[in-house]
């Protein structure tokens, strides 16, 4: 029974940990705290919704659905994002809540508050292994974030232009200098980010219902796994969003459902405490390029 | 439009100014941006009425009870926080707020969870509690006129000096000999305390009490979008901010609410982004522009 909480804590990680991903790499390298992040991933899950009512399998909409999330998250740095940049420090908070607050009342006003989901054939299906059941739409998104969080680390790592990310991420007046297009870096980094929750989206939808708040819930979890797993840090982000599916799994099971966020909100204002730079985060990490 | 229906909104002003006036205090002279307003605002409606049930006792004690109760809860935060910078400050007021909410809705035998809590006390003036309207314009004007005034006078005070340079540079004040944590932890019990009176005042006000309508993210929200759209760090921002602001976000309401459920809140939140964009000092810096004098922060 608690390897089967265990395996079930797992699997619900992995969608944490895509999530918290795509936050953390723009919040590593632009330093800004994207508050439309939830809805980048409400607007995905719509669009692998509305596809699927055209007759397009979830999984095959996300070949529609990245595409776009990519260009608009392109877009929302170039023509918004960009000119809080060098803004005080409320302005680059209350813009993104306030795009957040804005597309989530766009979609209240377009599909209604009600809640909708796909119908279908591998939803509730489940495989067996060694014991466990094993749900087939959750497997199917733990394997794609292995495929994702992999792919986006030998990105940065071994291409050049994942070098001139990461080099911005260090320090983005030095990258300047050694004649890195900063601009064009925080727009393609804003534009992984909202392809990787565009993923998320399609791979959520056949495992939960969307409505216009339901990035909430998604990204509430991320703050708290960008904490844990350090800034900028994407191994850091899958460890921290695995815990806290483990936590929140183990908690509804010993504890109560309803108590589970309390779990992890105390545990995250536990980590800020002793260790403000997250479980995998370099020291530091927090104050730099901050004021 | 009826006089009840301009009572409601002046009200509604009043009391928004002056929990607006209470985040001001925090992020506009300390630098510390809360999204966890709620809490001490929720914590100030549940209180009276809850001590009231249980005790007895008349609503005054109740109100000075949810001060009291917010500020320790600010007390914590401020120590929690002690180590992080702003955005993670941030982060911890929103989590000990979706906490605070959450507990709300658990503990059902005490605070009728999300059903809510309907006030029903001994009318007269040891509760506070009338069915008329204009005792309460009257508690909510005197409310948000003493937040702006203890504000003003905050600014010029000692603290007001310490907030402000752990604001500008936090390192530097430090080292200049700021007592950095006093000053923050102050700041934030304040404000906390200010703001649950709001709250113990809009509770007494609607007569009734619930998660949403008094623990939810918006609601932290509001008092910073408020202090924004009026001028950041101004005493007299809030009031400002709160007079567009509310009065505007009434009207969207009660023209698009019922036929176009989210317009008005599509139309706040690229308000918000407007006003941040074109005016980052809110109204007051704005007009102080337009006059030729030179914008100072606060």
């Amino acid at each position: 029974m608690l390897g089967q909480v265990l395996v079930s804590g797992i699997l619900v990680g992995g969608i944490y940990a895509l999530v918290a991903v795509g936050l953390n790499i723009v919040f590593g390298v632009l330093r800004i705290i994207n508050f439309a992040h939830g809805e980048y991933l409400m607007m995905s899950m719509y669009g692998a919704y509305w596809l699927w009512r055209m007759g397009i399998d979830p999984y095959l909409a996300a070949f529609l659905v990245v595409p776009a999330m990519a260009l608009f998250g392109a877009l929302s740095e170039r023509y918004l994002v960009r000119y809080t940049l060098a803004a005080h420090a409320h302005v680059k908070i209350f813009v993104t809540l306030g795009l957040s607050i804005a597309l989530q009342n766009l979609a209240l006003l377009l599909f209604k508050a009600d809640y909708l989901n796909v119908r279908t054939s591998y939803q509730t299906s489940t495989l067996d292994l060694a014991g466990f059941a094993f749900s087939v739409p959750r497997l199917v998104a733990f394997g794609a974030l292995l495929v994702t969080a992999a792919s986006l680390y030998a990105f940065l790592r071994y291409t050049d232009f994942g070098k001139a990310i990461r080099a911005t991420a260090q320090d983005a007046t030095t990258a300047r200098l050694m004649g890195i297009d900063v601009e064009r870096v925080y727009m393609v980094t804003f534009a992984i980010g909202a392809a990787v929750v565009g993923v998320t989206g399609c791979l959520l939808i056949p495992i939960y219902y969307v409505f216009p708040t339901v990035g909430i819930d998604f990204v509430v979890v991320a703050f708290v796994v960008v904490v844990l797993g350090g800034l900028g840090s994407i191994p850091g982000a899958i460890a921290g969003g695995l815990l806290i599916g483990i936590v929140e799994q183990f908690s509804g099971f010993f504890v109560e459902t309803s108590l589970r966020q309390v779990v992890y909100f105390l545990i995250f204002i536990a980590v800020l405490a002793v260790r403000p730079a997250g479980l995998f985060g370099q020291r530091g990490a927090e104050e730099i390029g901050l004021k | 439009m009826s006089i009840n229906f301009w009572l409601d909104l002046l009200i509604l002003t009043c009391i928004w100014a002056g929990v607006a006036g209470a985040w001001n205090l925090l992020a506009g002279f300390a630098g510390q941006f809360s999204l966890g307003h709620a809490a001490f605002f929720g914590i100030g409606a549940y209180t009276p009425p809850l001590l009231a049930q249980a005790l007895g006792v008349a609503t005054w004690f109740g109100i000075a009870a949810g001060a009291a109760l917010a500020a320790a809860l600010a007390l914590v935060i401020a120590g929690v926080s002690l180590r992080t910078r702003w955005p993670f400050f941030t982060l911890i007021t929103i989590a000990f707020a979706e906490v605070v909410r959450i507990l709300a809705v658990y503990f059902k035998g005490i605070t009728k969870g999300s059903e809510g809590l309907m006030l029903e006390l001994e009318p007269g003036f040891a509760n506070y509690f009338y069915l008329d309207k204009w005792p309460y314009l009257l508690l909510a004007a005197i409310y948000a006129a003493g937040v702006i005034w203890l504000c003003a006078v905050i600014r010029r005070s000692r603290l007001g000096f310490r907030l402000l340079s752990v604001r500008e540079d936090e390192d530097a004040a430090r080292s200049l000999g700021v007592p950095v944590f006093m000053a923050r932890a102050n700041a934030t019990m304040i404000s906390a305390a200010l703001a649950a009176m709001g709250g113990s005042i809009f509770g007494l006000y609607t007569k009734f009490v619930d998660p949403d309508s008094t623990l939810s993210f918006l609601l932290s929200v509001q008092p910073a979008l408020i202090t924004i759209v009026g001028g950041l760090g101004h005493a007299l921002g809030p009031l400002l901010g709160a007079a567009l602001v509310i009065p505007i976000e009434h009207l969207l309401r009660s023209w698009f609410g019922g036929v176009l459920f989210g317009l008005h809140g599509l139309i706040f939140g690229l308000a918000l982004i407007a006003v941040l964009l074109v005016l980052p000092d809110g109204l007051v810096g704005g007009l102080r522009r337009r006059r030729g004098r030179q914008v100072r922060h606060a």
